[in-house]
């Protein structure tokens, strides 16, 4: 597997769609940052200002971008595959669909990753210029939360975009999801949320807004944290299955 | 003996209920360059892609390497370097790079890379991107990628397409090399029947499906037709009609199908026999081009 990271790796270079994927990563930041340092600075917020509001903002924001961010990704690294009909070359050449879907997780993953350390250091850079103080274990159980939604929605995306050839669907899926987060500011009911592989950002949260101005820990967070995961696996099985299904083809 | 590298036996292959590969059977053997001839949509391709196992066939058999079932194992692939359809690589890579990820791939020494640029002839060009590459050297990027494993078979989907009369000459001599210097054997395809000709020692030709004919260029060769005219040409279709020859009347003269020079001789001392003045009798050999296209219009 490490063979075929690697070729991952040299395969990507040069490739410009890491530029997108940073403007959406700095957008995400600065959105945030503007969010907070807009309502910390307004004298009429109904908000207290505190960890919950950070970290709900936190979750707001990402449920906006990140659909994008995985959308653009998962197509990205598979349209490279598609464009070149390279599907050929590699398979007659030991990488089997299998393995090569396996090293886009992992790749993608990586990426992921990187995205993932950005919003924690975001967090805690705006929480230290906000003067919020982290207590507790919620700030790490939120982040989790957070990579696990971002890593079941990168793979429902490159469910999409590795095999369906019009790279233009999983954009369009992913184009929809934030738009609905921007809509919804991710305020939908957990039921509707659990249909929407694309906005597991927003069921993940650990809190949620009641009242239009309460922030509460989300009693389903457990149970929708183990949903996102189950979705998650449910997603790898198929992916692996439909991969060794098309076999070489 | 000589081994057998591929041996495809009642190869069928469907797609919908159309038949595109019907029963087909053929023999490459060992330092064969085997041209394998057919119209667009022949099968040509989907054969090549079955041995590969880039697609699944309905029935029959396809032995590589001395009866290696390919059903049983993938790992006959790393002795198969392959060329389908057109050049398939990274254009964001170098010609290096691209190589460079077959090698990763298929786990061999890397040396092989620069090895195979210099047989290829893109040792100056290796670390210019690829979209920047002529077709030329676009159609040698794909045979490097093809070759870089040094395999025992290469296979080959129409090779010398798009290409100008000279890149066409510089590839052909690559092939013609490939079994002599590096003991691999050729599988290859294409539309241009001159330049097969001069290249393969052996040939399938492949129509609708089907094969029309399989043996080697001398066989094909013989198959000539003879052109005979004389001054009692009433006479002398009645003889070649009593002998059960098989020929055709044209305006000025009669052809003999399926001639050799046995045949020759054997009808002018029919005719000389038989008191009829011969003013001609001559063997025409075919090209491979009138051969193919006789067969395929047969059909």
């Amino acid at each position: 597997m490490v063979t075929f990271i690697s070729v991952e790796f040299l395969k990507n270079k040069r490739r410009k769609f890491i530029f997108p994927l940073i403007l959406i990563t700095s957008l995400t930041a600065l959105w945030f940052y503007m969010s907070m340092m807009r309502v910390t600075l307004s004298t009429s917020s109904s908000f207290k200002i505190d960890q919950n509001y950070l970290l709900m903002n936190l979750m707001m924001v990402n449920g906006v971008f990140t659909p994008l961010f995985l959308s653009v990704l998962a197509s990205q690294i598979s349209n490279i595959e598609f464009n070149n009909r390279m599907w050929l070359v590699l398979s007659v050449n030991n990488q089997s669909r299998q393995q090569l879907l396996n090293a886009k997780i992992i790749y993608g993953s990586l990426l992921i990753f990187i995205y993932w350390i950005m919003q924690v250091l975001v967090a805690i850079a705006v929480g230290h210029l906000v003067h919020i103080t982290f207590y507790g274990h919620l700030f790490l159980i939120t982040m989790i939360a957070l990579g696990l939604a971002l890593v079941v929605m990168f793979l429902f995306q490159l469910v999409l975009s590795f095999f369906i050839k019009r790279q233009a669907i999983g954009l369009i899926v992913g184009i929809i999801g934030s738009f609905i987060a921007l809509m919804t500011s991710g305020l939908l009911p957990d039921f509707v949320l659990r249909w929407l592989p694309v906005d597991y950002v927003a069921l993940s949260s650990p809190l949620k807004l009641v009242n239009g101005m309460q922030i509460i820990i989300n009693q389903n967070f457990l149970f929708n944290f183990m949903f996102i995961f189950s979705i998650g696996a449910s997603l790898f099985a198929f992916a692996q299955i439909l991969a060794r299904k098309r076999g070489n083809e | 003996m000589v081994n057998k590298m591929i041996e495809v036996v009642n190869l069928t292959k469907k797609f919908d209920q159309k038949i595109v590969l019907n029963d087909i059977s053929f023999t490459v053997e060992e330092g064969d360059i085997y041209g394998f001839l057919g119209r667009n949509g022949s099968g040509k391709s989907t054969t090549m892609k079955a041995i590969l196992k880039l697609l699944n066939f309905d029935s029959g058999t396809i032995n590589v390497l001395d009866n290696n079932d390919i059903r049983n194992s993938n790992a006959y692939l790393n002795q198969i370097g392959s060329l389908i359809e057109e050049p398939a690589f990274y254009p964001n890579l170098t010609g290096y790079e691209n190589l460079k990820i077959v090698q990763q791939l298929s786990d061999i020494p890397t040396e092989n890379i620069d090895r195979v640029l210099e047989i290829v002839g893109l040792t100056a060009t290796a670390n210019k991107l690829t979209k920047k590459y002529s077709l030329g050297m676009k159609q040698r990027l794909g045979i490097a990628i093809a070759l870089v494993k040094f395999p025992k078979i290469l296979i080959l989907d129409e090779p010398t397409n798009g290409l100008d009369p000279e890149g066409v000459r510089e590839i052909r001599e690559l092939i013609l090399s490939l079994p002599e210097k590096y003991g691999i054997t050729v599988f290859i395809s294409s539309h241009i029947l001159s330049e097969i000709e001069k290249m393969v020692n052996k040939v399938a030709i492949l129509d609708h499906g089907k094969i029309k004919f399989e043996g080697n260029m001398q066989k094909l060769e013989q198959e000539s037709t003879l052109s005979i005219a004389t001054d009692n040409m009433p006479a002398t279709e009645s003889l070649l009609t009593a002998k059960k020859y098989n020929f055709i009347k044209t305006e000025k003269n009669i052809i003999v199908n399926d001639a050799s020079s046995e045949v020759a001789i054997a009808v002018n001392k029919l005719l000389v026999g038989s008191d009829i003045g011969v003013s001609d009798l001559h063997l025409v050999k075919h090209s491979l081009e009138d051969i193919f296209l006789k067969i395929t219009k047969e059909a």
